[in-house]
């Protein structure tokens, strides 16, 4: 299963670098454009928007590979406090339990969503695409976050120590 | 009862150490299925819509050229034109820590990044010249701090998406407050500095640090000076900081190689992944308050117990200053911006200078416990314990108290440029 993740892992940071330089070079572009033949593209502003969308969707998976989204940590050593030893433990697998039901969720939402979109087959009019193809990082985000959770629900060790990394 | 319901969810959240996306997801989820009896549909139609805002591409690209710089050599460059312009002055050494954390803050737009790059440079310098180690940790500190008033600014960015004001107003109206911060940090660093710590201006030195530092020097002209004229939008600038960025330190400075890029651009995506998903979930927790109408009763029931402008700045000022204490920056300005700012607005206060003064008030919160991150980043970088570096700030979160307070009774400091 890690080896799996792993290279899921390895994709989506491939994939993230990839659309941060498209970002990048399209807002250039029009930039170049507006200034060099004084004509703006307002596609590639809208382009970059989406590929923006999506690498911060899988910018955010990436950060759940690592367990370490922005989160108050005020009832961290209450666990310790109660079980011992055992607390930490505790502490992820119900971290991570409630987390894979809220991306579930969620991602069971936006599948609906989806394929609302699809059935009134709307579209993106400056960029003349199928609005789903657009809105696909959602579901998909919130699957593979999903995945990461529930791996951490059963192996708390590992989860653990990105934390103990990060100190 | 209601009200009784969200804080219960909240605290359960909590305790279950849950990421402040789930937090901000929970609670739209909440209000959306029990207040307006609608499906969760609609937060997912919300947070799409949230993300497809093309303000937010300034986001990313400044992250990147933040990553971008602090890999390269920037920072050293510009503390050594720091320190050869301030050698002669008494404590010039540590105005010249000022002075390099205000303008690589200009670069970054980030505090703990601003830190880092020039805590780790600096720190041994000014023990070497036998800095009081409780000035030097502090001036650094509160230093790195900077980042996040000196524009452009990512707390900025999302200040402006949150309370629906121009990121350009902001950035520029940024300015005048970071120039008064930057006076008087410097000022106490002359003050507070041992008298005997002196050195001869070397002009050799200084125009051989102007010769390597130059297109350093010249980054935060042409991010600043493209935004100010109107020639960019935010949103370019940032593009072009990442384009000169890339151009001078792999073509000019040659200490950052292309392939390192790669690993840039991915830790810079994990980077906005983490900001993105707890943006667009405020923004739908924001989004179902204003149709309920909420900021404007919470305006009704404050306007019963403030009466003025004036106490309204005081009261606004103590609450930042102890949210500032508990939770993180971007946090406080999700859920505190939409809020707040149509009460400054009713109060008669301009939402840029609100936005400004929160911004400043947020910054103090860097360096106060249990939760100011430069406090952690510095007790890493110093080797100290956090206890001694907040001992350290100490004596200078009273100059940052006063600059915070010329910047909240004097709105022209920071609209004077706006006005021009």
């Amino acid at each position: 299963m890690i080896q799996i993740l792993n290279r899921l892992l390895t994709v989506e940071k491939l994939v993230c670098a990839f659309l941060m330089m498209v970002i990048f070079l399209l807002v250039l572009l029009d930039i170049s454009a507006r200034e060099v033949f004084k004509n703006s593209l307002p596609w590639a502003q809208k382009l970059a928007v989406y590929c923006m969308i999506w690498a911060g969707f899988i910018g955010a998976s990436l950060v759940s590979a690592k367990n370490a989204h922005l989160r108050p940590e005020l009832a961290d050593k209450l666990w310790s406090k109660f079980f011992g030893k055992q607390g930490p433990e505790y502490f992820v697998r119900a971290q991570n339990a409630v987390l894979c039901l809220f991306c579930l969720t969620l991602g069971y939402y936006s599948l609906q969503y989806i394929h609302e979109s699809y059935e009134f087959a709307e579209k993106n009019i400056v960029l003349d695409i199928s609005t789903w193809i657009l809105q696909l990082a959602m579901p998909y985000t919130f699957l593979s976050m999903f995945v990461r959770h529930l791996y951490f629900v059963f192996n708390p060790k590992y989860a653990l120590s990105f934390e103990k990394e990060m100190i | 009862m209601s009200f009784v319901l969200i804080f219960l969810l909240l605290v359960f959240l909590v305790l279950l150490g849950q990421p402040l996306f789930v937090l901000m997801g929970s609670m739209a989820g909440f209000c959306y299925l029990y207040f307006a009896q609608d499906s969760l549909k609609v937060v997912i139609e919300d947070i799409f819509f949230a993300g497809d805002k093309e303000i937010l591409l300034a986001i990313p690209l400044f992250v990147l050229a933040g990553q971008i710089m602090t890999k390269g050599s920037i920072s050293k460059r510009l503390i050594r034109i720091a320190r050869a312009l301030t050698a002669p002055i008494p404590g010039g050494l540590g105005v010249a820590a000022i002075l390099s954390c205000a303008v690589f803050a200009a670069i970054s737009g980030s505090s703990p990044v601003t830190l880092i790059a020039i805590g780790g440079v600096m720190y041994p310098a000014l023990m070497n010249a036998r800095y009081p180690k409780d000035l030097s940790m502090g001036l650094l500190s509160v230093g790195g701090t900077l980042g996040i008033i000196v524009p452009p600014s990512i707390p900025m960015i999302i200040f402006a998406i949150m309370a629906s004001v121009s990121v350009t107003d902001l950035f520029v109206a940024g300015i005048g407050p970071s120039l008064v911060l930057i006076l008087a940090l410097s000022l106490y660093a002359m003050l507070m500095s041992p008298k005997t710590v002196r050195e001869p201006f070397d002009k050799s030195e200084f125009f051989l640090a102007i010769k390597h530092g130059t297109f350093s020097l010249l980054m935060p002209l042409v991010i600043l000076g493209g935004i100010y004229s109107g020639f960019f939008t935010a949103t370019e600038s940032a593009a072009i900081a990442v384009l000169y960025a890339l151009v001078i330190e792999i073509l000019i400075h040659r200490e950052f190689k292309f392939l390192e890029l790669k690993m840039v651009l991915s830790e810079s995506a994990e980077m906005l992944g983490t900001l993105f998903l707890i943006l667009i979930l405020a923004v739908s927790l924001n989004k179902f308050m204003t149709y309920e109408q909420i900021p404007q009763q919470l305006v009704d029931l404050m306007s019963s117990f403030i009466s003025s402008k004036f106490s309204f700045i005081i009261a606004v000022n103590i609450l930042l200053l102890f949210v500032g204490c508990i939770m993180d920056v971007m946090s406080a300005i999700l859920v505190l911006a939409p809020i707040l700012t149509p009460m400054a607005v009713h109060y008669g206060m301009d939402p840029i200078h609100f936005g400004i003064m929160m911004i400043v008030n947020l910054e103090i919160g860097y360096v106060t416990p249990p939760v100011g991150i430069n406090l952690f980043v510095a007790s890493g970088i110093f080797k100290e314990p956090i206890g001694k570096i907040t001992k350290a700030v100490l004596p200078i979160l009273v100059v940052l108290l006063i600059c915070l307070t010329i910047v909240s009774f004097f709105p022209e400091i920071s609209l004077y440029l706006l006005k021009r």
